[in-house]
């Protein structure tokens, strides 16, 4: 019974494409293809439209509540960090020894320190980074290469040259503690500044690792990582 | 789109629209949403004509059975208006075969759109399953669900003494 249904189906669906009758639908097509381009490129253009007001509008908003600080002239940043293309031979200018205020980027974000990049370092002049004090709300100077100001307070992590070991500097007293003497990188703060984190890499043993630093009393909790089982071909540094 | 692709799009358009149209026509059973769903098919053709120069007939056929199932345009313009029962058609002694096409050519309007292309594509255009299946974009065990749900349908909306009585 179901051959017959088939059977009879089969030509009924014949027959209802047969009723269909030829028709040019040139001219149509040509009308119908424009419209969808146009629509099409509608959408593209909305599309566009949205994405920049949502990249406008949120940074409107932020900049109206806050008023962007106005540039400072004398920011040291070309001297301190110029772009890689920069050739030693290029002379770099001498920067200021103190910029009387935070310096903003962005809104709600200052400027806590500038390192040198490692291109701009004149060989023969120590090197120097500047970091923010917040009692003077100003720039100073500190003859290390690297410099991370703690989120709060005065404490600063500084590293010898070439990173040899981890040094913490208290801006009141300018005095400088040494609780690590071995090659570190990457000095990082914990949120509230109570503890600092350092990649530990020791060039002659290839041990690898990291430690966990008290800056107040110096204490040093260093983990090393089995390096069979976690490769590291270049450069690993801990977050 | 340059002169020869031009030329080359409209001989297709020129050769092919009396195959599309019949398929339509299968699928729609209205000679206007017919011709509106080869439109459509072909105009989308038209704008990836660069793309799809090589194999153009089997992709204008994929739109096309696409766009009827997605069919809201259709709908609109033709709502569907379910049957509970059939229509009573008086004079008809159950042996005439005209009259049990007629019937069946109505119930075969009244199926679901889904189910209809999969109807047209194995009994007008003779395809596999799995040639039906890759046209709809869909799994093969879903194109027999399909094809197995209208047959029942049809099979319910003709009764039986028709089909066999034809035999």
């Amino acid at each position: 019974m179901s051959d017959h249904l088939e059977r009879l189906l089969r030509t009924t669906v014949a027959d209802l494409a047969a009723e269909s009758q030829p028709r040019d639908l040139m001219p149509q097509v040509r009308a119908r293809a424009r419209r969808i381009r146009l629509v099409h490129r509608t959408g593209y253009l909305a599309a566009a439209l949205t994405v920049v007001l949502l990249l406008v509008v949120p940074y409107l908003a932020v900049s109206r509540n806050h008023g962007l600080t106005p540039p400072i002239t004398n920011f040291p940043t070309p001297s301190l960090r110029p772009s890689p293309t920069a050739t030693p031979s290029v002379p770099v200018a001498p920067a200021p020894t103190s910029l009387n205020a935070p310096v903003a980027l962005l809104p709600g974000w200052v400027v806590t320190a500038a390192t040198p990049g490692r291109s701009a370092a004149d060989p023969a002049s120590p090197p120097r980074s500047w970091v923010l004090d917040r009692r003077t709300r100003g720039y100073v100077p500190v003859p290390y290469p690297t410099a991370v100001l703690a989120p709060s307070g005065f404490l600063v992590a500084v590293t010898g040259p070439d990173g040899s070991g981890l040094g913490v500097l208290d801006l009141r007293t300018r005095k400088v503690s040494w609780p690590l003497d071995k090659t570190v990188g990457n000095p990082q703060w914990s949120p509230d500044g109570s503890r600092l984190l350092v990649t530990l890499d020791d060039k002659a043993t290839g041990a690898h690792g990291f430690a966990v630093v008290d800056p107040v009393s110096g204490a040093v909790d260093p983990h090393m990582v089995d390096r069979d089982k976690y490769r590291c071909n270049d450069n690993c540094e801990f977050s | 789109m340059d002169a020869r692709a031009e030329q080359e799009f409209t001989q297709f358009v020129a050769d092919r629209t009396p195959a599309l149209l019949r398929v339509a026509h299968a699928l729609t059973g209205d000679q206007h949403a017919a011709e509106d769903l080869v439109q459509g098919a072909l105009a989308k053709a038209m704008l990836r004509w660069p793309h799809i120069h090589d194999h153009p007939e089997a992709y204008v056929r994929r739109i096309l059975y696409h766009d009827h199932i997605s069919g809201w345009r259709q709908r609109r313009r033709r709502p569907e208006t379910p049957m509970a029962e059939l229509p009573e058609l008086p004079g008809s002694d159950g042996t005439d075969e005209a009259h049990t096409r007629m019937l069946l050519r109505n119930a075969l309007l009244e199926l679901p759109p889904r189910q209809r292309a999969v109807i047209v594509l194995r009994y007008l255009d003779d395809h596999s399953e799995r040639e039906v299946a890759e046209i709809l974009g869909c799994r093969e065990g879903t194109v027999a669900s399909q094809a197995s749900r209208a047959l029942a349908k049809l099979r319910r909306l003709v009764p039986a003494q028709w089909t066999e009585a034809w035999r």
